[in-house]
């Protein structure tokens, strides 16, 4: 999961602010619902592994690359 | 609130040990090893080159540790990651539109004791001014800044004595939180003014490391355990910069005495249950510093919500502790020193 603190484009008009404040608010909305589902998904596999003794592969799981 | 203390004397009531550490063995793991941190780090290398990011991963990029990056943020309790939602949603109005009318400024001296002012009246603990150096900036990024307001909060410690529970983690992000909408209202304030500026929060910064502007900023000195250490707050505090084009004058490095310190005390290398920490300095791109082995580092950090282990354990974040020791150490100096 990123987080980002990078906007570089300089919000002169209020539409561009919107604008930039909705795109913002969509980005967070996935990042919690990446949160709450594909971690949720990461948080049970790794209690798991760690109640069996196994190791939870993290270059196993798709949703940890990129 | 319970605050888990070795010791009960009321001399060394903020005295930190670490509470029932976890072990450094993991339930994760990686089948093919990546790209040693130590290595992309430039450790054992003599030759100057600009630092690439390992680990905490803002841009997108393709980085070594990215896989350990997510599930450490996928482990993190919510109310971590609640603060760091918070942050990024703050850190939008890092940059913005710049005043047409430019104040003048004829004495950059005057104008950086106006913005010091205006830091602490926002809630910073420490401020300092440097220009931008190239080692303070990541490989492939630029800035097109001249100079860096570094600022500094300092943590609850009682809150941080949980480390490395959950509650130091949430700590971590409420302060990274608390400094990064400093950051961006001394930024605005700037900008209100006709100067360009830009703030930067933690622990994701994109483009700067906050740590290499900190020092030269005089906020205080590296320590063995690779945080910075503060004359007032010991390691206890978060960083964050504004970068401006705003004529100030800037600070001069410190010399408080953390190397004295660090050479003779052993707490935090002792209490770091990866063994990550060394007692002595090592080559790291072309320059002799203190560095923590990032390949046993950072499994620890990510399995304990960020550690932090270090940082509380070190004798100068004990509250009220460091003026006293650069009174010390200092004379200790003097005394080392024969007069002629």
């Amino acid at each position: 999961m990123h987080t980002l603190d990078s906007q570089f484009i300089t919000f002169r008009s209020v539409w561009s602010r919107l604008r930039r404040d909705l795109g913002l608010l969509i980005r967070i909305a996935k990042m919690t619902t990446h949160y709450v589902l594909a971690g949720g998904r990461v948080r049970r596999e790794y209690r798991r592994s760690q109640v069996r003794g196994d190791i939870y592969w993290l270059d196993d799981d798709p949703t940890l690359q990129g | 609130m319970t605050i888990p203390l070795s010791r009960d004397d009321t001399h060394h009531r903020h005295v930190m040990r670490p509470h029932n550490p976890p072990p450094p063995t993991y339930a994760f793991g990686y089948k093919r090893s990546p790209e040693s941190g130590n290595a992309v780090n430039g450790v054992g290398v003599a030759e100057k080159f600009p630092t690439r990011h390992v680990f905490h991963n803002a841009t997108g990029e393709d980085l070594p540790w990215n896989a350990l990056d997510n599930f450490f943020g996928y482990i993190n309790p919510w109310p971590v990651v609640r603060h760091m939602l918070a942050n990024t949603w703050q850190l939008r109005r890092q940059t913005g539109p710049v005043t047409r009318h430019r104040e003048p400024v004829d004495d950059p001296g005057a104008m950086a004791k106006k913005v010091k002012l205006w830091a602490r009246q926002l809630g910073a603990g420490l401020v300092g001014i440097t220009t931008i150096t190239d080692d303070a900036v990541y490989a492939g990024h630029e800035v097109p800044f001249k100079r860096a307001i570094c600022i500094g909060i300092p943590m609850d410690r009682a809150e941080m004595c949980h480390a490395p529970q959950q509650r130091a983690a949430v700590e971590v992000m409420r302060a990274y939180r608390e400094i990064g909408g400093i950051a961006v209202r001394l930024s605005e304030k700037i900008r209100a003014m006709g100067w360009p500026a830009r703030a930067y929060g933690n622990p994701n910064s994109t483009d700067i490391l906050h740590i290499p502007l900190a020092i030269n900023a005089g906020l205080g000195q590296l320590g063995k355990h690779g945080s910075m250490i503060s004359e007032e707050y010991g390691s206890n505090f978060r960083l964050a910069t504004i970068l401006t084009d705003l004529p100030l004058a800037t600070d001069e490095s410190i010399d408080i005495g953390v190397d004295d310190l660090c050479l003779a005390c052993r707490r935090c290398v002792i209490d770091c249950p990866p063994g990550a920490i060394s007692n002595e300095k090592q080559l790291v791109r072309g320059e002799r510093k203190w560095y923590v082995d990032f390949d046993k580092c950072i499994p620890y950090f990510a399995k304990t919500f960020g550690c932090a282990i270090c940082i509380e354990v070190c004798p100068w974040s004990e509250p009220g502790r460091g003026p006293g020791l650069v009174k010390q150490l200092m004379g200790r100096r003097k005394t080392r020193t024969p007069t002629r």
